[in-house]
């Protein structure tokens, strides 16, 4: 027996991979498909993750949101703040009194509305423009910040119900 | 060469994949973006006009049969005024007093928001129409929120509905 040896798989024992000639190229030939191969996993990996981020990102504002509203809600309904019904005396939800907002701190409304997240209430006469403001103030540098707003009304000590604006930013 | 063009396959399918991830995820953001603001639109417009209804507004001039009125009180007040002065007489005007209540609306709502009101007594062709935009109901665009509430006043039903669009 002269000659290379044939084994079962094709290749001949003894000889260099570079001169078989029935499929077995050389690792640089390969190369250009190697990074093709590579540069599309990292491709779709990128994007994957990007896709999670995204989608992460909008249910943690989603929730946010929730919780702003929630907390919209409950600045509405505040009975210390709201002006009562002449008969039966029930607080009248979104009917400011202006006399109770001059009296109202920041720690009061902490204890009461149990905020999740830091916040900041502006309650706005948009027929004065005069406004009372509760919390830290609103900076550029929070991250996730999102803002409601409802229409509210403002009883003076004039007794006449100027117009009014709540808005409440919170932010994680 | 037969690598290469494996893998440029390979590089198609992984594009197509990738494709539908952005896609998928996009259509997530969207719907659940347009879920919050839908949500939010009805409660919007109602508490915007109870809060513009119970405002106060006057002393508003108006003019009824020939006799100079003033009017001081709610907006609601105002509007069940100039619903009773258009349903009794031809001889009128409730312009100062109809501007005060457009005045007040205008106040509550936010650019880039557009309001409008239609307050009518219903079973009668009495009605009255308000808008700081549209020069009719009809021109109001489909795409709005409302806010209608009816009240019963003097034996008359009034319904007073508040549109709101971009």
């Amino acid at each position: 027996m002269r000659g290379p040896r044939r084994v079962q798989n094709g290749f001949r024992a003894g000889s260099r991979l570079s001169d078989d000639r029935r499929g077995g190229g050389d690792l640089i030939e390969e190369m250009p498909a190697f990074i093709v191969v590579v540069l599309s996993v990292a491709v779709f990996f990128v994007s994957a993750l990007n896709a999670h981020a995204s989608v992460a990102r909008e249910r943690e504002l989603a929730g946010l949101h929730d919780e702003c509203g929630r907390f919209l809600r409950a600045f509405r309904g505040l009975d210390c703040l709201l002006e009562r019904e002449p008969c039966s005396q029930e607080p009248l939800a979104g009917r400011f009194d202006a006399r109770n907002l001059d009296g109202l701190n920041l720690s009061a409304l902490e204890r009461r509305l149990n905020a999740p997240h830091p916040f900041n209430v502006t309650v706005l006469d948009l027929s004065t423009n005069s406004s009372w403001t509760f919390g830290p103030p609103v900076t550029g540098s929070q991250r996730h910040r999102l803002k409601l707003t409802s229409a509210i009304t403002i009883a003076t000590d004039e007794g006449r119900r100027h117009p009014g604006r709540l808005e409440v930013v919170m932010w994680l | 060469m037969s690598a290469i063009f494996d893998a440029i396959l390979f590089f198609m399918i992984m594009l197509a994949a990738t494709g539908s991830v952005i896609l998928t995820s996009s259509a997530i953001t969207s719907e659940r973006t347009e879920d919050i603001s839908k949500g939010g639109r009805g409660r919007f417009a109602s508490e915007l006009h109870s809060s513009a209804l119970a405002c106060t507004i006057g002393p508003a001039a108006y003019r009824l049969d020939s006799r100079n009125l003033t009017f001081t009180g709610s907006v609601l007040g105002g509007i069940r005024t100039m619903l009773s002065v258009l349903h009794s007489s031809s001889d009128y005007d409730i312009e100062g007093l109809s501007d005060a209540v457009k005045g007040t609306y205008g106040l509550l709502v936010e650019r880039p928001l557009h309001f409008a009101l239609h307050a009518v007594i219903l079973d009668t062709p009495t009605e009255y129409f308000i808008s700081d935009a549209a020069a009719s109901p009809g021109d109001i665009g489909p795409e709005r929120w409302t806010g209608v509430l009816r009240v019963h006043f003097s034996g008359l039903a009034e319904e007073l509905s508040l549109f709101l669009w971009r």
